[in-house]
């Protein structure tokens, strides 16, 4: 049996792991996925008092809402894996009988698939219902979604054709909001690795950091591609600012990815 | 067998051990003493791969602890001091678990439990700290495994369940087994442990087999003071005496009294067992 990887030896882990993230993160997740009920019940408390009508929060509202829960989501993120720094429960983890590459694995799964999948049904299914029973919620966020191909390519041919190009096409918004979204969970999910108090503090303040440095770069960049007198110099920045984070975002990935694994190799109790 | 080599480790530039060497045979059962703060945990720690060697090798049958292995991890059990409370039944725990240790029985697992009188219904998170315990031996003795590293396992023991983890370490461990027993209660296990490891600041004082102790050592129980004494302890009833055994009679070793009588006697202790590490 190899000791790398062995499919018999992955599923069995991979199961157990999953038990455990239940176990340990599905009433957290959960209660983050309800985040629109809660803004029902704070809109119509707030409608009432302030206003003296009872009113139910809108699309943009529930999509503003859906924005801040994905957001809280990703900070938790950093606790889902973070009791690796744990002496008691990262050491019964790593004398676990499965291999490194086993548990990297079945930790990616749980953390870029199973965890924003199950937060996307619990906030959608529940929008949904919000909707179907408070009808004047107006579309529901699967319908939203749905059509959002088609808002997105009308309100793109309404406007100036001179900035349409592939960058802002649907297939490259979407690579760029998944490239986005993978960077980000690895991002928490190795702060919670390496950090072993204040999780969600280290993330921010280095998130910031990178974040400045990243905005400084394309400022710079843009500044530089930018010419007044040429209109269609605009449009270059912006396909040259898109594609810069796209490998700075690809880049990002593989490094955090590395990063991930090399943690879980070499930790210590 | 489990081979150390010029192990050394060290929390920073603080050593914690240096140039350990010394080869852990199947079939005994090792009993690791020391003061607080020797590195008994450490070297458990690094002997089950929870810890990488700073210099020198460790080798389980070929096999570096710390690339841990699947085929190694499941031939090991590592039980810590503090073992986790799981919001899960015994039942539920092994269900979960067992299936990592290929040679985990079922069979003994519950044997051990009814044994060690555990409630098998109960949470193990609302159990007490010596049930939780029990339940942890139970499950790492029904595993099978080849190599079992346990820190301090009689704490929070009471004194029936002190003398059913004996009888259990006996009975259900292979008989080409090796374990590491780190433990400050050497009364409650000085009846199953054999050989001795002393571990004094960085270094192995002592490794030495119970005969080899009762041959340089006599531990005499009379209530006649000897000059020659290497340690004196008043006890109920009497003095015990630690003194060089010069007649060739051995006498019962009594371990708290020869730790007692190696940590006071450091350089005796280092020629009288000399190269046995």
């Amino acid at each position: 049996m190899s000791e790398t990887f062995n499919f018999n030896r992955f599923w069995t882990f991979f199961c157990y792991d999953l038990k455990q993230m239940w176990r340990r993160n599905a009433k957290p997740a959960i209660f983050i996925g309800g985040a629109g009920l809660i803004l029902l019940l704070l809109w119509s408390f707030f409608s009432t008092v302030c206003f003296f009508s009872w009113t139910t929060p809108p699309l943009w509202a529930r999509v503003a809402c859906g924005f801040i829960a994905s957001f809280i989501l990703q900070l938790y993120i950093t606790k889902t894996y973070g009791f690796i720094t744990d002496k008691k429960k990262g050491s019964d983890y790593l004398m676990i009988p499965a291999s490194k590459l086993e548990k990297y694995i079945s930790m990616l799964i749980i953390v870029l698939l199973i965890i924003p999948l199950l937060f996307t049904a619990v906030y959608f299914s529940l929008d949904a219902l919000i909707c179907l029973i408070f009808p004047s919620c107006g579309m529901t966020l699967f319908q939203l979604t749905s059509n959002a191909w088609t808002i997105l390519t009308d309100g793109l041919n309404a406007s100036n054709q001179n900035f349409i190009n592939y960058q802002f096409s649907p297939c490259g918004l979407l690579l760029m909001t998944i490239l986005t979204n993978i960077f980000s969970y690895l991002f928490f999910m190795l702060c919670g690795m390496i950090f072993k108090r204040f999780k969600i503090l280290w993330a921010l303040l280095i998130n910031y950091g990178l974040g400045t440095i990243l905005s400084s770069v394309l400022i710079f960049i843009v500044s530089n591609l930018v010419n007044e007198s040429d209109p269609s110099s605009i449009a270059q920045s912006i396909d040259i600012t898109f594609t810069f984070m796209k490998i700075t975002m690809a880049i990002g990935i593989v490094v955090l990815a590395w990063g991930a694994y090399y943690r879980l190799k070499k930790i210590q109790h | 067998m489990i081979e150390i080599n010029n192990l050394a480790f060290s929390f920073g530039k603080y050593s914690v051990l240096e140039n350990i060497s010394m080869k852990l045979e199947e079939g005994k059962i090792y009993g690791l003493l020391g003061e607080n703060g020797v590195g008994k945990t450490t070297l458990l720690t690094l002997l089950c791969g929870l810890k990488q060697p700073k210099a020198g090798t460790i080798s389980a049958d070929g096999r570096a602890p710390f690339n841990r292995e699947p085929s190694l991890l499941q031939d090991q059990f590592y039980l810590p001091d503090e073992v986790l409370p799981l919001a899960a039944t015994p039942g539920q725990f092994a269900s979960e678990r067992a299936r990592f240790w290929p040679k985990f029985s079922y069979i003994s697992y519950e044997a051990l439990l009814r044994e060690f009188e555990v409630d098998s219904t109960q949470h193990m998170d609302k159990m007490s700290a010596g049930q939780l315990k029990k339940t942890w031996i139970a499950f790492a003795l029904a595993c099978g495994a080849r190599y079992y590293y346990m820190d301090e396992p009689t704490n929070g023991l009471d004194i029936p369940s002190k003398a059913q983890f004996r009888k259990a370490l006996m009975k259900y461990t292979a008989e080409d087994s090796i374990m590491v027993i780190s433990t400050h209660q050497v009364r409650d296990l000085e009846s199953i442990i054999d050989p001795i490891i002393i571990l004094d600041s960085k270094e192995v004082l002592v490794m030495a087999t119970l005969e080899e102790i009762a041959q340089k050592l006599t531990f005499d129980y009379s209530k006649e003071i000897n000059p020659d004494a290497l340690y004196m302890e008043q006890i109920p009833g009497g003095v015990i005496q630690v003194i060089p055994n010069t007649t060739g009679e051995e006498s019962k070793v009594n371990l708290e009294a020869f730790f007692n009588t190696i940590h006071a006697n450091k350089d005796v202790a280092k020629s009288l067992f000399n190269n046995k590490k």
